[in-house]
């Protein structure tokens, strides 16, 4: 087995404000974070949000994305950023029990010589908006991570659910 | 063999070119690669990937964002994405998952990769790749390598091979 549960935030209550994963064990390769998430802020769509080892709403990272809304294509940037603040997420205005999901990847993200680099993968539909994305995060900061705030514009909607993963690279006897 | 996804082998570059994996073992359905990978050079470098050391008959087409606009392009070469250099955010390695189905089988081998490079810096990649090799081999080995040969690769770029089961 590659992939191991760490931690879930399980079926979160309508409100919940923020997850939080703490104590993130420091004996895999790889992260891996599965989002099914919706916002409860009076719009179709808003953003989810994302602080790495308690960092506060400043500093020196950055993000970037590749996105699709259905009838174009874009890119974008924002630098010297403290959190993640991006990722598409439908919100109250939006389809009843539409939710956005996600796949969030952080390579070596216990390796002392790299910053944290964050991939995503992920959208919503809501039958005539949403949008689909690869969204990256630059958390510039060689420390290990082991803790990982998730939050939205207002609060997650009820059902909302986040999950943690935890991805091995031992090697097996292949001769590879 | 066990069901779902399992480590293969990782590799961690100290000072080379390039990174291989030979003798891929084949008794999975699917392969997974995880990249974290830096380039040397003063400047982005592109991120190729070659099957049993064959650089004929391929095809990409790439999707991507700069952090101010989106294009699209196709291409014959081996370049999936692309790394940064000195030239980006220090220590920060750009983020490759490249999945390949039916490795084993003798048929066209079509890859989907999704990639991003950051930098604290307006100039950013993100990459939603499509890669086919058009030979009608198994696949027994994979290198990655940059675009420009020869070039080291960044200390501490790793890649993680994982196969992956059905059955």
């Amino acid at each position: 087995m590659t992939m191991h549960f760490i931690a879930t935030s399980g079926a979160m209550t309508n409100g919940t404000v923020a997850h939080d994963f703490n104590s993130i064990p420091q004996t895999f390769q790889h992260l891996q974070v599965r989002l099914t998430v919706r916002d409860t802020a009076a719009f179709v769509q808003r953003s989810w949000f994302l602080e790495v080892n308690g960092n506060s709403p400043s500093g020196s990272n950055s993000q970037h994305y590749l996105s699709g809304d259905g009838s174009g294509v874009g890119s974008s940037n924002a630098v010297n950023q403290g959190r993640w603040g991006g990722p598409a997420v439908p919100a109250a205005s939006a389809s009843a029990n539409v939710f956005g999901a996600y796949i969030l990847d952080i390579l070596d993200y216990r390796d002392t010589n790299k910053t944290k680099t964050f991939r995503a993968i992920g959208g919503f539909d809501n039958g005539g908006s949403g949008a689909v994305e690869i969204y990256s995060y630059l958390y510039n900061s060689t420390n290990a991570i082991s803790s990982l705030r998730f939050y939205t514009n207002q609060g997650f909607a009820g059902g909302s659910r986040i999950d943690l993963y935890g991805i091995t690279s031992n090697p097996v006897a292949t001769g590879a | 063999m066990p069901k779902g996804m399992q480590p293969i082998f990782t590799q961690k570059v100290n000072s080379a070119s390039f990174i291989a994996f030979n003798n891929i073992p084949q008794t999975y359905t699917d392969l997974l690669i995880k990249l974290s990978i830096r380039g040397t050079p003063a400047a982005f470098d592109s991120v190729g990937i070659i099957f049993n050391g064959n650089q004929y008959s391929r095809s990409r087409n790439i999707m991507q964002g700069n952090g101010s606009a989106a294009s699209s392009s196709r291409g014959t070469y081996r370049d999936i994405g692309a790394m940064g250099g000195t030239n980006t955010t220090s220590n920060v390695y750009s983020s490759y998952d490249i999945y390949i189905p039916n490795y084993t089988l003798s048929i066209f081998h079509q890859c989907i990769i999704d990639a991003v490079l950051e930098n604290n810096a307006s100039e950013g990649y993100s990459y939603l790749t499509s890669f086919v090799d058009l030979n009608n081999f198994s696949i027994n080995s994979i290198s990655i390598s940059s675009s420009t040969y020869g070039v080291n690769l960044g200390p501490d770029s790793t890649m993680t091979l994982y196969g992956i089961s059905r059955q």
